[in-house]
């Protein structure tokens, strides 16, 4: 990805100047990028789908190799993962990782990842998701994945604990 | 042995087809990861707890008697191919 394509959003430029060494962060600047985060467009990129997924159907659209990201990520958290329960649309996922950045005990948190700045949001699934929009293998920590390069929401599953994710030892952990 | 429904036997399939594929590709993911797009890179390292996730579950239903003994014999392998490639899984999520 060029430097031409980096997202010059002001949020997504104070996640970057927030990394640096030694900056602190301000509570204006802190809701700053939740605000972000919590208004931010789930990728619009079009993603490979699990091999056991394609040919299946989902609230009456088949399921190709390749999808948009956010109908990819649906079908997996709800058919395969059993995270999020099956009736559940885009926007209602949608709607439960914007809910979750917003929860009022929300952890949020920024590091760097294969190149990529990311900023990511961690609460508890019962604050975000209602309870008809679980799945049968539901978990009580959701998190939710930004990239602040692309300014959009890139990932958004439920973890059994916080010792699960793979956050790096460095990440800056700003509430 | 638990009593398994037709749609359990079918959720323990797709887990298990999912598990085999995930943890046989890391090999060829690990040699060609670099090459990818920046975002395919960074969500597959960022979603690899559901990875961990799903062989607890499976991990569970072995334990509950669940599994066919046909997927318990893919079951085995799956551990094998674990055990094998656990050290690929773990220098990806390190970077």
């Amino acid at each position: 990805m060029g430097p031409e394509s980096i997202s010059r959003h002001p949020a997504d430029r104070l996640i970057r100047e927030l990394l640096e060494p030694g900056r602190a962060a301000g509570p204006d600047e802190i809701a700053q990028i939740v605000a972000r985060l919590a208004a931010a467009p789930f990728s619009p990129r079009l993603v490979s789908v699990a091999i056991e997924l394609q040919g299946l159907v989902y609230q009456g659209r088949l399921i190709y190799a390749r999808e948009p990201a956010l109908f990819a990520h649906l079908v997996q958290r709800v058919i395969a993962d059993r995270q999020w329960a099956v009736g559940t649309t885009e926007q209602q996922y949608l709607g439960t990782l914007r809910r979750a950045v917003r929860s009022a005990s929300a952890r949020l948190l920024m590091y760097e990842r294969r190149g990529g700045i990311l900023a990511a949001a961690l609460a508890r699934t019962r604050q975000a998701v209602p309870p008809r929009q679980r799945g049968a293998r539901f978990l009580p920590w959701l998190y939710v994945v930004y990239s602040a390069d692309r300014g959009t929401i890139i990932s958004g599953y439920q973890a059994s604990g916080l010792e699960e994710l793979n956050i790096p030892g460095n990440a800056r952990w700003l509430k | 042995m638990a009593e398994v429904t037709a749609e359990t036997r079918q959720d323990i399939e797709r887990q298990l087809c999912h598990a085999l594929w995930q943890w046989g590709r890391l090999p060829e993911v690990a040699a060609t990861i670099d090459d990818w797009d920046q975002l395919d890179q960074i969500v597959f390292v960022e979603e690899w707890p559901l990875e961990e996730e799903r062989l607890r579950t499976l991990k569970t239903w072995v334990a509950e008697g669940r599994l066919a003994p046909e997927q318990r014999r893919r079951y085995e392998k799956l551990m094998n191919l674990v055990a094998k490639h656990r050290p690929i899984i773990e220098r990806l999520r390190a970077r």
